[in-house]
């Protein structure tokens, strides 16, 4: 693996090919691979152990109809892993000009407005629940590996260049600005920012648990912010009871649709019957799709 | 592998670490300063390593002149632990490691109190002070919550005498604001008219001034999110007008101690915040009185909005909330309830299979109903607008029916 000097302490730092910002293990001073020193780099406490995290994690999900009431006693974690994931964070006064419809009506206006952003700084963390994670920086103290190390966790490094994040964090200001005037019911909304000050630029590294569990031979994963237990993702096992009474529905609610169709053509009712018939159909593919889903995936927690 | 605590943690051959956890310790201290951001804590220190003379004197004396130089937040950082390493050895002391803790210092009494980094006011459970990290007094309001016996015998009567595994009291911190919102808009009605035997659209402009007197209680949490959030906020804003908080005692203070989260949003934070959240207020109050002017509103665009906002200077209040986990029917469900008065707030009700049953047969009823009604307008009318209205209002309410067979739990108000 290639070597860099640490800029603040001169230790020998480790990284892999494409990674852009490193965090040196023995003083906890991030830097650019050019050898800038980042400014702020902040990180979450570890507030929660594993254990409580999972315990929480299962008495929320015994209260879903689908989750099997044996849970508790047959989920076992079978492995964890503590990752300190990497984000920038921007405070930008924004003063943006706004053109949309209300109605027919042309609307126009320019408003000031400070947006907190958070954007991931690590590929891996794209097409992950991770990727749009919102935190706020309360809380969030100076960096230490030495206490990373103490908790077990890994520390990712950044491998995206700057100016695709702050491009990534122009999207979000942009979509903020348009989602705030599209409240008022204006649509055909388009945005253009005349003036912004970054007030603030952090590199905040977040401890996040992802947790594999096992229920009746398969495998599920949740991921938790290990600050403040949040469940970032969840996926959930459905119980056998539940499918089947499920795939029951599905299959009671097509014999009942072919029959009141038939009833239908008899009668002369074509009409009735198509759409009746659309109808049934509708209720037994939802109920199949709940029947033969074998885990449930969630992304709304509360403790 | 090590054991530290509960956890298992593979070193990867790190020396430095392997000291630690098998070294001796060499001084401990604990020293109280107040950081360059104006904050009174304690800062813990262990040495490892030999025993050395007048390490610990001067282990004192480097963290109270290295400590009180840097913000809160820089204690936790490896760097202050790395001075301390670096000024120690400038003494001619030799130590493997240096272990820090940080935990507030009550300034009333002096107890060390351990919080969260995010905490911003906090109140002492041992002499009862309340106040803000830096040390500055706070008057804190509330309501004594009503005894966990009745509590208990409340949730009894809504689940039917339902097993209850857990009840949890938390005093949940407000930020109680009384304000006045003037709003000038404009606003773009669309409406619904009847004209002969037809209903026809019609649009129009809505131009006014008003002035709202609200009370909000915002919530002094990070992650507001919790078990009937919603509910507990309108239950908060209810009490304040009919039966005022009263302010709390130092005794009464370390009695609720335990139970109190934490405020993790200051008065200032808080002041900034409400400005948004009284916009919000203000747009939706807009649109209802646009929409109210016209029985048949369908949509209102508002086009031009202009809020002032007047707020008071706000007090803290903490609300007695109970989160309930109850048994029953074999599943397990929660509920919460308002300490202030008992009132329910939100309480999940398990949904039986034959209730399930009855919902799937219900959609089973309006799908049918909706073929009918097809069938019978179009013999009625030669207009094919409707029966595409009618079908997706039917076949919709039919498919949401059957959603609700497999929805978790009933939800009571």
């Amino acid at each position: 693996m290639p070597i860099v000097k640490c800029p603040y302490c001169g230790a020998d730092v480790e990284y892999a090919l494409g990674e852009v910002i490193l965090t040196c293990p023995y003083c906890g001073t991030s830097f650019a691979i050019s050898g800038e020193e980042i400014e702020r780099h902040l990180m979450g406490r570890v507030n929660f152990s594993i254990n409580e995290i999972y315990s929480i994690f299962k008495s929320w999900a015994l209260r879903k109809p689908e989750t099997p009431n044996d849970l508790p006693l047959k989920a076992r974690i079978k492995n964890y892993q503590l990752n300190f994931y990497p984000y920038w964070v921007y405070r930008v006064n924004v003063t943006f000009a706004y053109e949309g419809y209300a109605r027919n009506i042309p609307v126009r206006g320019r408003e000031n407005e400070v947006f907190v952003i958070s954007i991931s700084a690590n590929k891996k963390m794209y097409s992950t629940p991770l990727q749009n994670y919102e935190f706020s920086l309360k809380g969030k103290v100076f960096f230490s590996s030495h206490y990373a190390r103490k908790t077990g966790g890994t520390i990712l490094n950044a491998d995206i260049l700057e100016k695709e994040i702050w491009n990534n964090a122009w999207g979000t200001i942009l979509n903020r600005a348009k989602a705030k005037i599209k409240t008022r019911g204006v649509t055909s909304v388009t945005v253009d920012i005349q003036n912004y000050n970054i007030e603030d630029k952090s590199f905040v590294h977040i401890p996040i648990y992802q947790a594999t569990y096992t229920y009746d031979g398969r495998e599920y994963l949740f991921l938790a912010d290990a600050s403040d237990a949040r469940m970032i993702y969840a996926e959930i096992p459905v119980g056998t009871g539940f499918r089947m009474l499920a795939l029951g529905g599905a299959a009671a609610s097509l014999v009942a649709g072919i029959i009141v169709s038939i009833i239908g053509i008899q009668a002369n009712l074509p009409v009735f019957a198509i759409t009746s018939f659309i109808g049934f159909l509708a209720i037994a593919a939802y109920s199949a799709y709940k029947g033969l889903i074998q885990r449930v995936v969630s992304k709304k927690f509360h403790v | 592998m090590y054991i530290v605590g509960n956890k298992f943690i593979n070193l990867n051959g790190n020396k430095n670490l392997v000291n630690v956890l098998e070294g001796k310790i060499a001084a401990q201290t604990t020293v109280s300063i107040s950081t360059r951001d104006g904050r009174i804590v304690y800062v813990s220190a262990t040495a490892y390593g030999a025993p050395q003379a007048n390490l610990t004197d001067t282990l004192t004396r480097i963290i109270g002149g290295v400590g009180s130089e840097l913000d809160y937040w820089q204690l936790y950082g490896d760097k202050f632990r790395l001075e301390i390493i670096k000024a120690l050895s400038s003494y001619g002391y030799k130590v493997e490691n240096v272990e820090i803790a940080v935990s507030y210092r009550c300034p009333n009494c002096g107890a060390s109190i351990e919080l969260n980094p995010e905490a911003v006011i906090y109140v002492c459970k041992y002499c009862g002070w309340s106040g803000d990290i830096f040390g500055k007094n706070l008057k804190i309001y509330t309501w004594p919550t009503l005894p966990r016996q009745t509590i208990e015998a409340l949730v009894k009567r809504s689940t039917g005498g339902a097993k209850i595994v857990e009840a949890d009291l938390k005093y949940v911190p407000y930020w109680l604001f009384e304000a006045s919102i003037i709003v000038n808009y404009t606003a773009r009605i669309v409406y619904r008219v009847k004209r002969g035997k037809k209903y026809v659209r019609r649009e129009t402009d809505v131009r006014e001034r008003f002035q709202k007197e609200i009370v909000y209680p915002l919530i002094a949490r990070l992650n507001a999110e919790f078990y009937g959030d919603l509910e507990m906020q309108g239950n908060v804003e209810y009490n304040f007008k009919k039966k005022p908080p009263k302010e709390v005692t130092s005794q009464e203070a370390r009695n609720i101690a335990s139970y109190v989260l934490s405020p993790e949003i200051s008065r200032d934070e808080a002041k900034e915040i409400i400005v948004d959240k009284l916009e919000d207020v203000g747009l939706n109050i807009a649109k209802e009185r646009a929409r109210s002017k016209f029985s048949g509103a369908e949509s209102v665009h508002v086009y031009y909005y202009e809020p002032e906002i007047k707020v008071s200077d706000p007090i803290l209040v903490m609300a007695p909330y109970w989160f309930i986990i109850y048994k029953s029917r074999g599943g397990i469900y929660s509920g919460a309830f308002s300490g202030i008065e008992g009132d329910l707030l939100k309480l999940e009700v398990p949904i039986t299979p034959a209730e399930r049953l009855v919902r799937l047969l219900g959609a089973w009823l309006v799908a049918a109903l909706t073929g009918l009604g097809i069938e019978f307008f179009l013999d009625t009318s030669s207009s094919s607008k409707e029966s595409i209205i009618i079908a997706v209002i039917g076949l919709g309410s039919a498919l949401a029916l059957a959603k609700s067979a497999f929805s978790e739990a009933k939800v009571r108000r």
